[in-house]
């Protein structure tokens, strides 16, 4: 696996807020990680961390009342926040994709999906016309679609979670991108095709030497397919390293936490620890640590910036106080 | 009412100045529903041949029509009319609509099949012409335009009646409340009825406009209300074959307070809609 | 096709026989008016028992029905012609205005509902909002005979509302019985420009009357479409935003809109009576609506079968639209 000097993306002090009836919500706060060609990372967290803002903020397709207000998110030379809407436009679907939980409702129902793959590859791949249909029906096979060519003409309500998944990421690697962002692409699958689908995800990538960023809240999940994890908690990246590092050696109070809450094979249901409370109210003035309302190991050194460092290389802990 | 939704209410009438002013017309239009004749500063019916035809002034605010007839009074004074109209009907059809519908939404069976049958029938008419139809044959009085307009509202009633009715069938209040010891009767009288009224009331108060604007309708083309009774739909006819000589007053008017009323239902029917069921705004 | 086409027979058995008993419940004594006021008794009863009306009311709808069958529709009193004829005569003229002005509204409703919902919050999207809460406020007649006021009276734009036509042409040869369509047809402009004045009010006052519904609906259909996950997916995938707006969202937006057609055609097809009243267009409800005052009942029920069957046609068709739009409905999954 090729490791180009610089990554392929990289984000700096990405912050984003929400306008919302009952004031301003502070969703991301100078969050920042890499991906490297080629790489799987896992961004992990709870429900509400922001995780999927974060990925919806790299493609600019958040919701109307969010605003950017600040940061660098550099992809392939190209500053993803500063860029205007058209030269984003021609990345987007092409060099950097993005496939969604809730596959059957993320796909147009009333359009069959090999059309929807076709338009894709009219849009971008400057494939010829003619040639679309054929490309299509080898995308569905290449997702191992049965019988592509008939299921060419299905529309998503014919055809199950799985396999509407599977043509979501036909349609993410129509045009060979360099990265792929998967947003809880497993969650409402059952446990088989989970499997089965992120199996696929990772033979595609390395097949082309495609970098995933993987958004999960299943620990487990990220642990047996990305090598390296970026943690969330709150809008804010709490530590980042490569999975056995971060397992081995959590170093942020949240991590150690999650780690002990994740299910594992051996351990049974008292040993695992649920998190104390739950995510602070996002609007108004917020502490630099957004953990510390949860955290045992407070001190009133933490009320201090946000530190950012790495006691070992390649593993960044945001804590006054790592373990 | 409980305390909170009483503050969401009051919340949502003044949160929204447009909502408010239709509170207020509301208001006002009910006042003149029943003060009508007195506040009026003329007899509606009383003739005046040396004034007939004259445009808006100071002694008549609307202008006098073709026998002299103050035309500020005659608009004021058929606000009862129209307002009667509308709410009898609505009232007979959301009685009547509703409790079809929630009966056959509870029994099912042969009660919902005829209680269906009798709504697509109605349905697969155009309601206008259904009206006509209904106080062609049933005669020609303000009952039978009472009756028709109530009678092509029914479905709407009962549709979303026996909808709301089922779906608490479906969750079980008819099995658990029989299990208490309940007769189906008293399930559907004391529980279930009483729980399909609040989304049916949005659709009421939107209703009332349209009933409203039917009648008149009914009685622009002559049928229902008779002359010399003042109805804004009638006076609206009766301007009619004046517009084309320049006379504009005598149409205008009523056709503005009918606008109104019809607004200011609408706007209500939002409201309304706003409190209940917030995520339905548009 | 032959199952929805099974399903609309129910509709129309119930439109036949609710007419049946609606005309059979006219008040005052037909035979006793078609005999005329110095008739003797016994002359009522002849004339009854010409027109069938001594029979059993079972008797009379198997007679009614099987007349029905056959297309004949009764004879009107005061022309003395048969009902049917008058109706096919004058149905063009109604469905001329109607269809005018239901494009009309279309062209200008479904363009400012996608407008107002992929602006929200602007200035179109406010005034689109509030057109459209006083446009459903709006009395046909009332519309009516303002744009008369403004645009005849005042402004002398309009002609003079009185029908089809100016007197002063002639009507152009008969092909469809749109005169809109014949004049075309027939290359004369002149006739054509004269057709379309007369036509122009009328329309206009039902295009304004159906607007106001569809531009709402178009409006929230859109809305709740372009918050759905598909379109962020189109959007993720790059496609073109004419592609995404039109090809994806736009013909999604229509399920509903197309639904909300039932319910205007009913308007509509009652609307006709009102307008035709206001400008004196010869159509059928003009028509029913001489004959309803002068006590002349069989063309109130021709009229009434007419547009109820007509009613339930347009609904078949909706059905079928829908069912093209939406994959659905068609396919048995």
């Amino acid at each position: 696996m090729r490791r180009d000097a610089g990554p392929l993306l990289s984000v700096e002090d990405l912050s984003v807020e929400f306008r919302t009836r009952d004031g301003v919500v502070k969703a991301l706060d100078r969050v920042g990680f890499e991906i490297r060609r080629g790489e799987t990372v896992g961004v992990v967290g709870e429900s509400g961390s922001g995780k999927s803002v974060t990925a919806l903020s790299l493609m600019r397709i958040l919701d109307p009342a969010a605003r950017i207000t600040q940061g660098r998110a550099t992809f392939g030379g190209l500053d993803l926040i500063a860029a205007s809407e058209r030269e984003l436009g021609l990345r987007r679907g092409r060099d950097l994709a993005m496939i969604f939980q809730n596959p059957r409702t993320a796909l147009n129902p009333i359009r069959q999906v090999g059309r929807q793959i076709g338009d894709v590859l009219l849009r971008h791949a400057g494939v010829p016309r003619a040639r679309v249909r054929a490309r299509a029906v080898q995308l569905l096979a290449q997702v191992q679609i049965p019988d592509p060519e008939r299921r060419y003409w299905a529309y998503p309500f014919e055809l199950s979670g799985g396999m509407c998944q599977r043509v979501m990421i036909a349609l993410a690697l129509a045009c060979g991108p360099a990265l792929l962002i998967a947003d809880e692409p497993t969650t409402g699958l059952d446990v088989t095709t989970q499997a089965a689908i992120m199996d696929l995800i990772d033979e595609l990538a390395r097949e082309s030497d495609m970098a995933t960023m993987l958004i999960t809240h299943d620990l487990g999940l990220a642990a047996e397919h990305c090598e390296r994890i970026v943690v969330m908690h709150a809008g804010h990246v709490v530590e980042c390293a490569p999975t056995a590092e971060l397992f081995e050696n959590p170093r942020h109070p949240y991590t150690a936490k999650l780690i002990a809450a994740t299910p594992r094979p051996g351990a049974s249901l008292d040993e695992l620890a649920a998190i104390p409370g739950g995510l602070p109210d996002l609007r108004g003035d917020l502490p630099s640590c957004r953990y510390r309302a949860r955290c045992e190991r407070y001190a009133p050194l933490c009320d201090g910036p946000l530190p950012r460092s790495e006691p070992v290389p390649g593993h960044l802990v945001a804590c006054w106080k790592p373990f | 009412m409980t305390t909170a939704a009483l503050r969401h209410a009051r919340y949502v009438v003044t949160e929204n100045p447009v909502t408010l002013v239709a509170f207020s017309m509301l208001l006002g239009l009910l006042v003149l529903a029943l003060l009508g004749p007195v506040v009026a500063p003329y007899d509606p019916l009383k003739s005046d041949t040396a004034n007939t035809l004259k445009p808006p002034s100071a002694r008549h605010w609307f202008g006098t029509d073709q026998l002299g007839r103050d035309m500020l009074s005659r608009v004021m004074v058929a606000t009862r009319l129209d307002m009667a109209i509308a709410f009898s009907a609505v009232a007979l059809s959301f009685a009547v609509g509703s409790l079809a519908g929630a009966c056959a939404g509870v029994f099912g069976g042969w009660t919902e099949r005829v209680v269906s049958r009798i709504s697509d029938t109605i349905m697969a008419f155009p309601l206008f012409v259904l009206a006509m139809g209904i106080v062609a044959a049933l005669g020609n009085s303000v009952f039978n335009v009472i009756l028709a307009t109530a009678i092509i509202n029914l479905p709407f009633y009962a549709r979303m009646a026996r909808a709301e009715a089922n779906v608490r069938r479906e969750a079980g209040f008819v099995e658990a409340a029989r299990l208490s010891g309940n007769s189906t009767m008293r399930v559907l009288a004391m529980h279930i009825y009483p729980n399909c009224l609040p989304p049916m009331m949005v659709q009421a108060s939107l209703n009332l406009g349209w009933a409203m604007l039917n009648a008149a309708g009914l009685a622009f083309i002559g049928l229902g209300v008779r002359p010399p009774t003042p109805e804004w739909g009638i006076l609206v006819a009766e301007g009619a074959s004046f517009i084309l000589s320049g006379e504009w007053w005598i149409a205008l008017f009523p056709g503005l307070a009918l606008m109104s009323a019809v607004f200011c239902f609408n706007l209500m029917g939002d409201g309304l809609r706003d409190i209940m069921d917030p995520r339905r705004r548009t | 096709m032959a199952r929805r086409l099974g399903a609309a027979a129910p509709g129309l058995v119930g439109v036949v026989v609710v007419t049946f008993f609606l005309m059979r419940a006219l008040p005052g004594d037909p035979a006793a008016y078609f005999a005329g006021n110095a008739a003797s008794k016994e002359a009522i009863e002849q004339v009854r028992a010409k027109l069938g009306l001594d029979k059993s009311l079972p008797e009379q709808f198997v007679v009614y029905v099987r007349d029905l069958a056959r297309g004949d529709l009764g004879q009107s009193v005061t022309t003395g012609q048969p009902v049917r004829a008058e109706m096919l005569a004058r149905l063009p003229a109604s469905l001329e205005l109607t269809l005018t002005a239901l494009l009309l509204a279309v062209a200008i409703a479904l363009p400012a509902g996608v407008l107002a919902a992929t602006r929200p919050g602007s200035l179109v999207d406010q005034a689109v909002r509030v057109l459209t809460t006083a446009g459903v406020s709006l009395p046909t007649f009332f519309t009516g005979l303002l744009l008369v006021y403004v645009f005849y009276y005042l402004l002398g734009w309009a002609p003079s509302p009185t029908g089809r036509l100016d007197s002063l042409f002639p009507t152009p040869p008969t092909l469809t019985g749109f005169y809109l369509a014949d004049s075309l047809l027939a290359r004369d402009l002149e006739i054509f420009r004269a057709c379309l004045r007369q036509l122009a009010l009328p329309a206009v006052t039902m295009a304004l009357f159906v607007m106001a519904p569809l531009a709402r609906m178009t409006r929230a259909s859109m809305l709740g479409v372009l918050g759905s996950d598909f379109i962020r997916t189109a959007r993720a995938s790059g496609l073109a935003g004419g592609t995404v707006l039109w090809t994806y969202a736009f013909r999604n937006a229509m399920l509903p809109v197309v639904t909300t057609l039932g319910m205007i055609f009913s308007f509509m097809l009652g609307a006709n009576v009102l307008v035709e009243k206001v400008f004196a267009w010869p159509g059928i409800g003009s028509f029913a609506l001489e004959a309803l005052l002068a006590s002349d009942y069989a063309p109130v029920q021709g009229f009434i079968l007419t547009m109820a069957t007509l009613y339930v046609l347009l609904n078949l068709g909706i059905d079928i639209l829908y069912g093209l739009i939406d994959p659905r409905v068609r396919i048995e999954a």
